[in-house]
């Protein structure tokens, strides 16, 4: 594993931490497909590989639709500051979906007089199909980046690799199909 | 109001009645008929559905007749409308009025032959509706302005997407996402 200086990846994902047009700026990286390559985090365990599977929590009011699926819009951030994942090699389901619980619990505290947010939904994405996902002249449409943070070395970044406008509207459904809901508030893990 | 280019078949009489309900929505907004019943649509979806995709004419909202069928839809609206900026928990802007209104106006405009889609709100303050039955696929995306884009597709082709932007809410913004949505559902 290289860290930068050494490691463009690692001081492209640093410098652009709090970014929130980080894939806009990924995108003026000709490198940017090898970089799922290279470790992008000084605190992840290494770079994101295709056998793995990553995690997102579901949130009310915005990510989830009525069969419980992630909304396109839900995933948006694929486009701007990177869809945050959580590897299930490193954080299972129940680690990822109570912290999901504990984070919008505390965002209630703070903001009671504010509609509330609430865990939905759990969805599971296996890697390689995630990446398996093409644009219209057969490149890789999106990338999963080891972006591991001080407080969650499982931490994962997924963004879109395309600067094609109508191609990203079409792939967003696709990626949407790839994130399967197993656990919904109230049930017990699938 | 119209001129004669929408090419829905048999949906002109509707798009002339669906424009005068979009101005009427401009000008006054939208009243429902039975919020409680709207607020607990939602959550009653949410555990009541679990499909791996989604037939839009066994969805009770395509059931209904219009402007009923679209009730779920405006209740999420004004959810949408009460979110303030960071509702996301990590600084996203709420929606604006013109957004809400514009988005109001879109339903209402909505040929009665398309399937009710879904309402959806992202992490950048852009709120806008959706459709997914498995195959067709489409979106409709507000800006904060106002402007809205059309996109609509089918899974596994690049080739028969579109992408149509910039549109503003008039005559001809709604004739364009009429007849789009026409192509996908014909």
């Amino acid at each position: 594993m290289s860290f930068a200086p050494d490691n463009p990846c690692v001081a492209f994902f640093d410098a652009n931490r709090d970014n929130k047009d980080k894939v806009k700026a990924l995108h003026k990286v000709p490198e940017r497909h090898g970089w799922e390559k290279l470790t992008a985090s000084m605190f992840s365990p290494g770079p994101v590989q295709d056998e793995e599977q990553i995690l997102r929590i579901g949130y009310a009011p915005n990510m989830v639709d009525a069969d419980g699926k992630l909304t396109p819009l839900g995933l948006q951030d694929v486009m701007n500051k990177g869809f945050s994942t959580d590897r299930r090699s490193y954080a299972d389901e129940a680690e990822v979906w109570n912290r999901g619980v504990a984070s919008a619990a505390a965002w209630n505290e703070l903001n009671p007089l504010k509609p509330q947010r609430s865990v939905k939904t759990l969805h599971m994405a296996p890697v390689d199909q995630t990446r398996a996902l093409r644009c219209p002249a057969d490149a890789q449409a999106f990338g999963v980046y080891d972006t591991g943070l001080e407080k969650n070395s499982a931490h994962a970044d997924v963004c879109l690799l395309s600067e094609d406008k109508a191609a990203r509207h079409q792939l967003v459904f696709d990626l949407r199909d790839t994130f399967v809901p197993v656990k919904v508030a109230d049930e017990p893990l699938s | 109001m119209i001129n004669g280019t929408y090419r829905l078949a048999g949906a002109s009489a509707t798009a002339t009645a669906s424009l005068g309900v979009l101005c009427a929505s401009l000008a006054g907004g939208w009243t429902p008929p039975d919020r409680r019943a709207e607020r607990l649509a939602p959550d009653l979806y949410l555990k009541t559905t679990w499909a791996s995709s989604w037939d839009t004419s066994q969805t009770p909202l395509a059931a209904q007749p219009s402007p009923e069928r679209h009730t779920a839809l405006h209740a999420a609206l004004d959810e949408y409308a009460s979110l303030s900026e960071g509702w996301d928990g990590d600084g996203a802007p709420a929606p604006s009025e013109m957004q809400i209104r514009t988005a109001r106006a879109l339903l209402s405009a909505l040929p009665r032959e398309i399937p009710s889609p879904r309402p959806m709100i992202g992490s950048s303050g852009t709120i806008g509706f959706f459709w997914d039955d498995g195959g067709r696929i489409g979106d409709l995306e507000i800006e904060a302005d106002g402007t809205f884009a059309i996109f609509t597709g089918k899974k596994g082709s690049m080739a028969d997407r579109a992408l149509i932007e910039s549109l503003r809410l008039d005559a001809s913004g709604a004739d364009v996402m009429g007849a789009q949505l026409a192509r996908l559902f014909a």
